[in-house]
């Protein structure tokens, strides 16, 4: 990948609010102040990139309700990876010369929803093979990860607390996160079964939410005069399956083929990146996704992270915003591990703050099955 | 959604008593879930091949509150990796574990509303071998 391109500004809707909020104006709001940030005006944006699942025809909608009439349209949804998945698409777009700024848009009001109306909005329905043997989708599936890599290494089951607790930790540094208080594994434990392994603190929060980035050439930022730009050093994508009939090894998923990708393109290795962002829906899934990455060995992350090596403080600062554990979930995080990114990137992260030129995001669509990898640098 | 003429088929095949997986008829894989092209050596020419009785194990399990447990089983007919995921029915599922043996059996669907699939219906499962 040629890498002449930046992300420019960012924009995120709060994740709490006391008021009612619809969707579509989270995600104006976020896209209002991503455009600020990047010190544009709406009209100047040509492309825009979106994926929720509570707006009809998301990327139409939301130009006409921005008051925006761009000439490349992207709706990709396969998940947790889409908006990540949306850089990658941008970035080719600039480097042929099809478009200038790209906007790349989330948003949810998962948890409005549920109080109005009892259930919330789901992102995705599970196979039908699947959805017969009457799981919990989709947290049954990851359970099965779960209780493979728990049997396969035989380790315990603290290892699966350690990923909550270290979230906990980084949300209490963050005034936005929705879980400020520290957790214990004891507190995990007691809280109610889901699906075993899983406890309702294994599982992401349930919230409103909204994020945008702006993004353009380097060439383009430096014409507008732009100097807290980061750039996008890599992008790689793929899914090896959809359910869990054809998920070719449980405890080891497609963050390999795009870890490799990614650092191959950025020409640096896991030894060089700073701060890693990882999807987590679930507290098997930080644990998978560093192991697959490169950043320890097999059966070893979930030691890794009990050892501190991700908190405060740690080696390896992971999903220093709390993450979808601590942080916010509105349906979907991908765009959330740009944006925690950026902001440790450009200095902006307050007390969460971690020395960082490179970052790391990843995320998770579906079961286990899309990834996408991104590397940014300063 | 996400139905397709081929879940149709071995639901269809299922609900009459009969347990078959889709095999490919070039190069003999057996996998699941069935699909349009073979995830081998990706051929549209398939067939079924019968698997009542098979043996297996479960390779993970997840046991829900009051709800009974789902499990992901390897067998050895599946000859490509893919593995069976379904309900683990009968005396012993809220106690199972991973390692232990399995065979393919049918048992009632006791999900609601689904397409092409009636509660109570038919459908693979999976259930304890007793020793």
């Amino acid at each position: 990948m040629s890498t002449s391109v930046v992300i420019a500004g960012t924009g995120v809707a709060p994740t709490r609010a006391d008021e009612h909020r619809d969707t579509m104006d989270v995600m104006a709001q976020a896209c209002i102040e991503a455009t600020r940030d990047a010190g544009i005006q709406l009209r100047d944006i040509d492309a825009i990139f979106t994926a929720t699942a509570q707006v009809a025809l998301p990327t139409l909608a939301l130009a006409e309700y921005l008051g925006i009439t761009p000439r490349y349209l992207d709706s990709t949804v396969h998940g947790g990876a889409s908006n990540l998945s949306h850089l990658q698409h941008a970035v080719a777009a600039i480097n042929a010369g099809q478009i200038e700024v790209a906007l790349i848009a989330y948003g949810s009001t998962q948890r409005t929803a549920l109080k109005a109306t009892g259930t919330r909005p789901m992102v995705a329905a599970a196979p039908p093979l699947e959805a017969m043997a009457n799981p919990r989708y989709p947290i049954t599936s990851y359970a099965l990860m779960a209780s493979r890599y728990l049997h396969q290494w035989e380790v315990p089951r603290e290892y699966l607390s350690a990923v909550a607790i270290a979230a906990s930790r980084w949300g209490a540094l963050n005034p936005a996160a929705q879980r400020r208080e520290l957790l214990s594994h004891e507190e995990i434990l007691a809280s109610p079964a889901v699906a075993e392994p899983f406890h309702t603190l294994d599982c992401c929060l349930i919230t409103d939410g909204a994020g945008a980035l702006v993004v353009m050439s380097q060439q383009k930022a430096k014409s507008l005069g732009l100097a807290q730009t980061v750039t996008i050093a890599a992008v790689a994508d793929v899914t090896e399956h959809d359910g869990m009939m054809a998920m070719p090894d449980l405890t080891s998923t497609g963050a390999r083929l795009t870890g490799a990708s990614a650092f191959e393109q950025a020409g640096f290795g896991p030894n060089e990146v700073n701060t890693v962002q990882i999807y987590d829906a679930f507290t098997i899934n930080p644990i998978l996704i560093l192991e697959d990455l490169g950043f320890c060995d097999r059966g070893q992350a979930g030691r890794f992270i009990a050892d501190g090596h991700t908190s405060p403080g740690g080696k390896l600062p992971m999903n220093t915003s709390g993450g979808g554990l601590a942080y916010t979930h509105p349906g979907m995080f991908g765009i959330y591990t740009i944006l925690e990114s950026v902001a440790q990137l450009r200095g902006r992260a307050g007390q969460r703050q971690v020395p960082a030129k490179t970052a790391l995001a990843h995320g998770i669509g579906g079961t286990m099955s899309s990834h996408s990898t991104v590397l940014l640098t300063v | 959604m996400n139905m397709n003429k081929h879940l149709r088929h071995y639901l269809g095949r299922a609900a009459a008593g009969e347990l078959v997986f889709p095999r490919c008829e070039e190069c003999a894989a057996v996998f699941m879930p069935p699909r349009a092209a073979c995830p081998a050596c990706g051929t549209d020419a398939l067939g079924w091949t019968p698997v009542g009785g098979a043996q297996g194990t479960i390779y993970s399990i997840s046991r829900h509150s009051n709800e009974g447990s789902v499990a992901l089983c390897e067998f050895e007919v599946l000859n490509t990796g893919t593995r069976f995921y379904g309900q683990l029915v009968g005396p012993g599922n809220q106690q199972a574990q991973i390692g232990q043996p399995v065979e393919l059996t049918l048992a009632e669907c006791t999900v609601s509303g689904m397409d092409a699939v009636d509660q109570g219906q038919l459908i693979p499962s999976i259930k304890l071998v007793e020793n």
